[in-house]
């Protein structure tokens, strides 16, 4: 049955929710792109730079500013590797967690910068980076500390580590075991999250309360238990 | 065969359908309110890790994400948590303890049923909102908490005046003890139907456990409202003979050395119906504050068993917690056998102090011989039942069968608005001895330091307090007894006098 009305509001809906994706999406790839261009970075890409050279190894990726960009997938560009070396990176940049949306980063290079301290929920979420380099500082060393990075090479300017520890298989056990279950997320970090059928705050609920049922099963022997003692009971009171 | 077809007659002939309803409606009004109060120490574990965040130091780190486990901020921790989660206990037993001279008073002056209903509702309202609108709207408030346990409290109390005397109304004195020592397992059925719906549906999430038990003890109101019928005299029964067999009457004759007799109204009420303690006789005021301390005493330590036993069973035998909860039902079972016993016991006396005066004195063995139980569940779980058949036995004659007697031999003195006000002094004392033994066993136990042999002997001491504060009242029924039998002996007497005189009489007319 066609309803003109009906198919054109849903359209209608369906157009708008369509340029809502598109503004949400273009908006990622504006932070991703922003990041590629940051304003403080003097200088471009450095051509002996490790982003640099893993742009030009492998097929499908590309140089876009200090970013090494995958353009072979079609739907959007996916950053897999940021080079921000002397950009005047401070620990005030990483406060609104810039890197979050780059889910898919592998390769992170921060030498050169006044970071004091880096954090591992500064890269939280990262679970695909493989290479980080920090500035050798008293404070400064990768995310997520000593365990979680399988090698760690200490020159005088920088510190590189390599290839993420299993956090989970560190912190076994952690996870309340009957309702929930650990996923990697980062260096250093893992998430606990509700098991198949749990949900709620700290996964204490499962399944879903018979609502109408149970309201419908007790209103009507409420009203059938009512009824019968009325006929037996309340209707021979005598009122005076 | 033929002995059961006629006790079936007299059965018949005793009781009609309106008791068997009025028992069960009662029965299952009271279980349900006491289901939910099961509901709330049920789910006292799975509250408390609601309300906290998830536990996290140096080496067990935060969980996340934050969501999830670290969101809700009403305690540090779930011990934190634990002596708040006590407050809210002592705050409901004074409430209630409060509640239920006021609802005593209230059950009196209005229509019982309506009385009864209301506060089933009302109270399941607030159990609703407790434990299932704040989780709903994630509202988590301490005071309100509080707020909403103190109306909790005072709501609940409209139920047992009000059962009491209801069941006080239909069943007479002779069968009372037997039927209200039966009746007053409602207490126990209702925390096994409270602990079987919150295991139902826990999983859930804790707020439907709440939610199922307050909405079956809302429906509970909403039946008694249209089903109830609190009094004989409603529909055109006769009420139930009481309190005056022929020995009671044989008491007017001896009252002036007495003193104390059947004969004083407990509550007086003036002739504008409100009903108030009127000093006329000190005598029966200090008898009746007696017996209703005797009940604060014993209930103390009634209540303190209810509480402390699974923990007491968990920290001296190293039981699981399960494990405790399960044996701690034997005490429970002791003490429905013991009020069911003991009432048909003294139905049959005619008397209710000897028997529960010497329950009472068997307690305290007992309760020595339950302390020194070896760890053994078998052993432990007997022990512990035969506590229970002494303690909790006369626990459940004093608050309802005798007190309803009290109750009644008022009405029959022409206050009419005594049965439940009665009740409710008596229970009210009661939950106040039941709130003290609250804080004063974890002091002994906790903050003194003692060994809990000490908590036992404080319980002896209670007990034997308990048989103290009763002894007026046994001396007030062997008294009675003692003049029903002068009395007998007089009337035999003149008896024999007026045969003689009769013989005498027709021997001269005959002559």
């Amino acid at each position: 049955m066609a309803n003109p009305g009906r198919s054109f509001a849903t359209l209608l809906l369906f157009f708008v929710s369509c340029q809502w994706c598109l503004l949400l999406t273009g908006g990622q790839e504006d932070n991703a792109l922003s990041l590629c261009q940051l304003s403080s970075c003097r200088s471009p890409l450095v051509d002996d730079g490790v982003v640099y050279t893993m742009c030009q190894d492998r097929h499908g990726l590309q140089v876009w500013g200090r970013c090494c960009v995958n353009v072979t997938d079609t739907t959007h560009n996916v950053t897999i590797g940021l080079d921000l070396s002397g950009c005047n990176i401070n620990d005030e940049f990483f406060k609104e967690s810039p890197l979050l949306t780059l889910t898919h980063l592998q390769t992170l290079v921060l030498d050169n910068n006044p970071i004091t301290v880096l954090s591992s929920e500064d890269v939280a979420g990262l679970t695909e980076l493989n290479y980080i380099s920090v500035p050798t500082h008293s404070n400064c060393s990768c995310p997520g500390g000593e365990e979680a990075w399988s090698q760690h090479i200490r020159t005088v300017n920088t510190t590189v580590c390599v290839e993420q520890t299993s956090t989970c298989t560190i912190y076994d056990g952690s996870c309340p075991a009957t309702s929930s279950h650990c996923v990697e997320d980062g260096p250093g970090l893992f998430l606990c999250l509700c098991n198949e059928g749990y949900y709620g705050y700290k996964c204490l609920r499962q399944g879903t309360f018979p609502m109408s049922a149970f309201l419908a099963g007790l209103g009507s022997s409420t009203v059938v238990a009512a009824v019968v003692l009325w006929v037996l009971q309340r209707r021979h009171v005598k009122t005076a | 065969m033929a002995s059961i077809s006629r006790m079936w007659r007299q059965l018949k002939t005793k009781y009609s359908i309106y008791h068997v309803f009025v028992f069960l409606l009662t029965f299952f009004s009271y279980a349900f309110f006491h289901a939910t109060r099961k509901t709330f120490s049920n789910i006292k574990t799975t509250i408390s890790s609601e309300w906290t965040p998830q536990f996290c130091n140096a080496t067990e780190p935060c969980l996340r994400p934050e969501k999830i486990w670290m969101d809700h901020h009403l305690f540090d921790s779930s011990s934190d948590a634990e002596p708040f989660l006590g407050w809210l206990d002592s705050t409901f037993l004074i409430s209630y303890a409060v509640g239920l001279y006021i609802s005593g008073i209230l059950g009196d002056r209005f229509d019982m049923r309506k009385v009864l209903s209301l506060g089933m509702c009302l109270s399941a309202v607030v159990v609703f909102v407790f434990g299932c609108l704040t989780e709903w709207v994630h509202l988590y408030s301490q005071p309100f908490y509080i707020i909403l346990f103190v109306l909790n409290g005072l709501l609940q109390s409209t139920g047992w005046p009000c059962v009491v005397a209801i069941m006080g109304n239909w069943f007479g004195k002779s069968t009372r003890g037997l039927v209200l020592g039966a009746w007053s397992a409602c207490a126990s059925v209702g925390n096994i139907i409270g602990a079987l719906l919150v295991s139902q549906v826990l999983d859930y999430g804790y707020e439907y456990a709440f939610l199922v038990t307050s909405a079956v003890l809302f429906a509970g109101g909403i039946i008694n409202f249209f089903g109830l019928v609190p009094s004989p005299k409603d529909v055109g029964l006769p009420e139930p003979e009481d309190g005056d067999d022929d020995d009671d009457s044989a008491s007017s004759g001896d009252e002036d050395d007495t003193g104390v007799t059947a004969r004083t109204p407990l509550v007086q009420s003036d002739t504008d119906s409100p009903v108030t303690f009127t000093q006329t006789r000190p005598q029966a005021i200090s008898f009746f504050q007696a017996y209703s301390l005797s009940y604060a005493c014993l209930k103390l330590v009634n209540y303190s068993f209810f509480f402390w036993l699974p923990f007491y069973l968990h920290s001296q035998y190293g039981w699981k917690e399960t494990v405790a909860d399960e044996i701690s039902i034997y005490y429970d079972v002791g003490g429905i056998i013991g009020g069911m016993i003991g009432g048909y016991l003294s139905d049959r006396m005619k008397k209710r102090a000897p028997t529960v005066v010497t329950m009472l004195l068997l307690a305290l063995p007992s309760l020595w011989g339950y302390s020194a139980s070896p760890n053994n569940k078998t052993i432990n779980a007997v022990l512990m039942a035969v506590a229970g058949f002494f303690i909790g036995g006369p626990a459940n004659l004093i608050s309802s069968a005798i007190s309803a007697d009290l109750g009644r031999q008022d009405l029959i003195k022409g206050n009419s608005e005594a049965l439940s006000t009665v009740t409710g002094i008596v229970d009210g004392t009661g939950s106040v001895g039941a709130s003290v033994g609250q804080i004063l066993v974890p002091l002994l136990h906790k903050q003194l330091h003692l060994d809990w042999h000490w908590v036992f002997y404080f319980f002896m001491l209670m007990t034997l307090m308990t048989v103290v504060c009763i002894l007026p009242m046994l001396v007030r029924e062997v008294r009675s007894m003692k003049c029903f039998l002068n009395y007998q002996l007089r009337r035999q007497a003149a008896a024999l006098v007026q045969d003689t005189h009769r013989t005498d009489r027709q021997h001269s007319l005959n002559s």
